[in-house]
């Protein structure tokens, strides 16, 4: 028996409770109470900006340097092999975005992990350069040397840190002065006797995006999100009242949507969308009781901000957010009285 | 007569100035201001004790009759009897959302509701006397014959006593926050006081060792001083230290950010045993013996005198229950100490961030802030601490015997407690009374009492000697009866004791 418990909405419920006993401690009074207190209340906050575009989180890529191209024609056993190379390799061009919407992108904190797999019979000689250069230009953003042997099936990581770059939608990765050890003893040459290169970067620090001025990009997050008045209350009406506060100096056309569980769109705030001119803020005041009864069995919250950015504001650095605040002002029927 | 009408009128005008000053504590009318109980008004009047012509009397005793006395009150400053009688007793009533509403529209800056009892089970006194040899002058023939005369020296008791308060103040806003919530109009963009929440109450067993003695006695003048020192054993107690809460809602449109503010620790301990999470263990098997055990003791002290100018008027000054009572066994002490701003659950703009799980459970991200403490540490409670200041006039008569008695008596008390607690309240309390003797026979009186829990209340009491017993009612508070609508409380006092010459 915990006499006082402080925890959770007992506060608010010994009170009202101990009202309610009171009333209701009677012998045949016609108790007709509904207690429906207006709550206000923040539900979430949060911000788009250029830090969540997805492309950037995630770049990488994989690359293969055939047995052709390191032992030509060259297959079955051979008693021995002479050194071989300097090979120099300009790699597949690797892209930032796929579908093109990013011209260059500003990064800090760069932490890229570069994967070498050396399948080929012989040992892979010491001196290899790695290095990434965007398309157009001939000076790498990122040159690594590696400066030991791989082994014939040996997988090496290579991590490699630098403090900026900047990266075009476009770049390239390069192997050069890559030379094969001599060996002695027989080896099997096989079309599997290559090298494998892979990149990962991890999410950097993007310090601005240049989008391809014209092109149609959107600012997007999707969260599980659940007000558990479900849970909680009989009835539910007022209003939700959205705050945007757009610092970027572009228009956004914004919607805001409640999803269930499996990802379908069961209410739309804006209807159709939100027009949110750039340096602007908002704040919309929806009393749709169908959107309010959406909020109460919603499972997650999607935010979507879409834009069209010019030649002149289609650089949008990462101090410049989209914030948005998503408030309650509700009536409440509690259940259970 | 006229002299006595002309008084009461006095009394009675500077009543009404009381009331409307809205001045009060509870205090026992029945044995303050009656003429057979000067052990039990000693509690209140520690000076009073002894100021009777028995020399020897006790309440508790097996005696043909059980004898004991009882002082049990309840009050508060907001609900009615009018209420009561409507809500709890006749109903047929219709509760819905504009009662509530109003009810909540009688809260003001101090609301308070209160109940206490205080059970004497057992209690003697007794009185030395001075005796004297001295010529009987009311009977000239017999002048040459001496009578003895005793003269008190001093008046010594002891009492044991069972005593129980609660107490618990409400915030004025509590109940419109909770019932129309935080988003109601008057509430938002500003810091809405919600703490001073508090309960206070104790359950203690006083022994008290009392003297009274005349300590000058001129031609006009007399001095009497008194004294109860009490050791005393807590049974069970709750406090409430600090209380504190405040909320700040921001308008929706601003951002609805909440401001809470919580600071709060309660310190209980009773009979039942707890747990190293603070839970209360229930007794498997309860007796007697563990409910009444004592988890803490103290020590307190009341201090009364008198001055009596020409037997008629008299000037009482009481300072009563000075001490504490620590507890150390079976405590726990529920603290809370908080405060946090909430924007809602923040959404993380960056999707490298691995701790976020989403924006679920958004009422428990708010209150998950506020989870309170427990620790086990002794604590103490002070005694309701108050200050008795009383004029008297009083109309002194003798009887057949040759005994005085006051044949018609006045009274204006002023007690003024100091903090919420138990029987104290810091709201003054002010009585005026008067009290009429019929021969030692019989004596009885009535009362108006403002301020203190209950606000307004008039009140009765009589009491009659029947050969040894001494059996007297009262109460402080027929304003129920009376008034329904102007009643917001009730007290009753039940006393028979023996007296013995």
């Amino acid at each position: 028996m915990k006499l006082l418990n402080f925890n959770k909405k007992s506060y608010a419920l010994w009170s009202i409770g101990f009202l309610l006993t009171f009333v209701s401690c009677t012998f045949n009074n016609d108790v007709n109470v509904d207690w429906q207190p207006r709550i206000v209340s923040p539900l979430v906050n949060g911000e788009l900006g250029v830090f969540q575009q997805p492309d950037i989180q995630d770049i990488s890529d994989a690359f293969i340097i055939s047995a052709s191209d390191v032992f030509g024609t060259q297959r079955g056993s051979l008693p021995s092999l002479p050194a071989l190379g300097a090979f120099n390799f300009i790699l597949d061009p690797t892209k930032v975005s796929d579908t093109d919407i990013i011209d260059e992108v500003g990064v800090s904190d760069v932490q890229i992990t570069v994967t070498l797999r050396n399948d080929m019979p012989v040992t892979m000689a010491s001196g290899v350069v790695i290095a990434l250069t965007n398309d157009g230009e001939t000076t790498p953003f990122i040159q690594q040397t590696i400066d030991r042997t791989v082994a014939p099936g040996e997988s090496i990581d290579v991590n490699i840190t630098q403090s900026a770059a900047v990266i075009k939608n476009t770049f390239r990765a390069s192997l050069t002065n890559l030379n094969t050890v001599a060996s002695n003893s027989p080896v099997t040459i096989t079309d599997n006797s290559q090298i494998e290169l892979r990149l990962q970067f991890a999410p950097p620090t993007v310090d601005y995006i240049q989008f391809v001025a014209g092109t149609t990009n959107t600012f997007e997050t999707t969260v599980d999100f659940d007000t558990e008045l479900d849970q909680n209350t009989d009835e539910v009406s007022g209003n939700l009242v959205v705050n945007l506060d757009n610092q970027v100096p572009i228009d956004f056309v914004m919607a805001i949507n409640l999803l269930d569980a499996s990802d379908n769109v069961i209410s739309t705030l804006f209807n159709p969308t939100l027009n949110l001119t750039a340096n602007q803020d908002a704040s919309e005041n929806i009393s749709s009781q169908t959107i309010i009864n959406s909020l109460v069995n919603a499972k997650k919250l999607q935010i979507v901000a879409t834009f069209n950015p010019t030649t002149q504001n289609r650089r949008i650095d990462n101090t410049a957010k989209l914030k948005y605040n998503l408030v309650a002002d509700l009536t409440l029927k509690i259940k259970g009285n | 007569m006229m002299r006595q009408l002309l008084l009461f009128s006095i009394f009675t005008g500077i009543l009404c100035t009381g009331l409307a000053t809205s001045g009060l504590a509870q205090n026992n009318p029945a044995v303050l201001y009656g003429s057979h109980y000067h052990r039990e008004a000693a509690r209140l009047n520690p000076a009073k004790l002894g100021d009777t012509y028995t020399n020897f009397d006790i309440t508790g005793l097996p005696l043909p009759l059980p004898t004991f006395n009882l002082y049990t009150w309840a009050g508060n400053n907001r609900l009615n009897a009018k209420d009561f009688q409507k809500y709890l007793i006749d109903g047929g009533n219709t509760i819905d959302g504009a009662t509530i509403e109003e009810f909540i529209g009688r809260f003001k800056n101090k609301n308070i509701i209160g109940a206490g009892l205080q059970a004497q089970v057992f209690g003697f006194s007794f009185k030395i006397n001075r005796k004297t040899e001295v010529m009987d002058m009311n009977n000239p023939d017999l002048a040459d014959i001496p009578v003895i005369k005793r003269d008190e020296i001093v008046t010594i008791s002891f009492d044991i006593l069972e005593r129980a308060a609660i107490s618990t103040r409400i915030p004025k806003e509590l109940a419109a926050f909770v019932w129309r919530g935080n988003g109601s109009p008057e509430f938002l963009n500003r810091e809405v006081d919600l703490g001073n929440l508090s309960t206070n109450g104790y359950w203690l067993r006083e022994f008290a060792l009392g003297a009274a003695m005349p300590i000058y006695q001129g031609l006009d003048v007399k001095v009497r001083a008194g004294v109860r020192l009490k050791y005393l054993q807590g049974i069970a107690a709750i406090r409430s230290k600090r209380a504190q809460f405040n909320v700040l809602t921001q308008d929706p449109t601003q951002g609805g950010t909440l401001n809470v503010n919580a600071d709060y620790l309660v310190n209980i301990s009773t009979p039942l045993q707890v747990d190293t999470a603070g839970n209360f263990i229930e007794l498997d098997n309860p007796s007697a013996n563990t409910i009444l055990q004592a988890q803490g003791s103290g020590f307190g002290i009341d201090l009364g005198t008198t001055v009596t100018i020409q037997d008629r008027f008299v000037g009482t000054f009481s300072l009563l229950d000075v001490g504490a009572v620590g507890f150390r066994k079976n405590v726990v002490n529920y603290s809370l100490n908080a405060s946090t701003q909430f924007n809602g659950i923040t959404i993380p703009g960056d999707f490298s961030d691995a701790n976020f799980e989403g924006a679920n459970a958004i009422l428990d991200s708010l209150t998950s802030n506020f989870e309170p403490q427990n620790s086990f540490d002794r604590f103490s409670i002070p005694l309701p601490t108050r200050v008795m200041l009383q004029a008297e006039y009083k109309v002194p008569r003798i009887d057949k015997k040759g005994r005085k008695f006051n044949k018609h008596h006045f009274f204006l008390t002023y007690m003024q407690g100091f903090g919420e607690y138990g029987i104290s309240t810091a709201r003054p309390s002010f009585t005026a009374a008067y009290s009429h003797n019929l021969g030692q026979q019989m004596n009885f009186g009535f009362s108006a009492t403002s301020g203190g829990y209950t606000g307004f209340g008039v009140g009765s009491f009589v009491s009659f000697k029947i050969g040894y017993y001494r059996l007297g009612l009262g109460t402080n508070n027929l304003t129920a009866l009376l008034l329904r609508s102007g009643g917001t409380g009730f007290d009753f006092s039940f006393n028979l004791s023996t007296a013995f010459r």
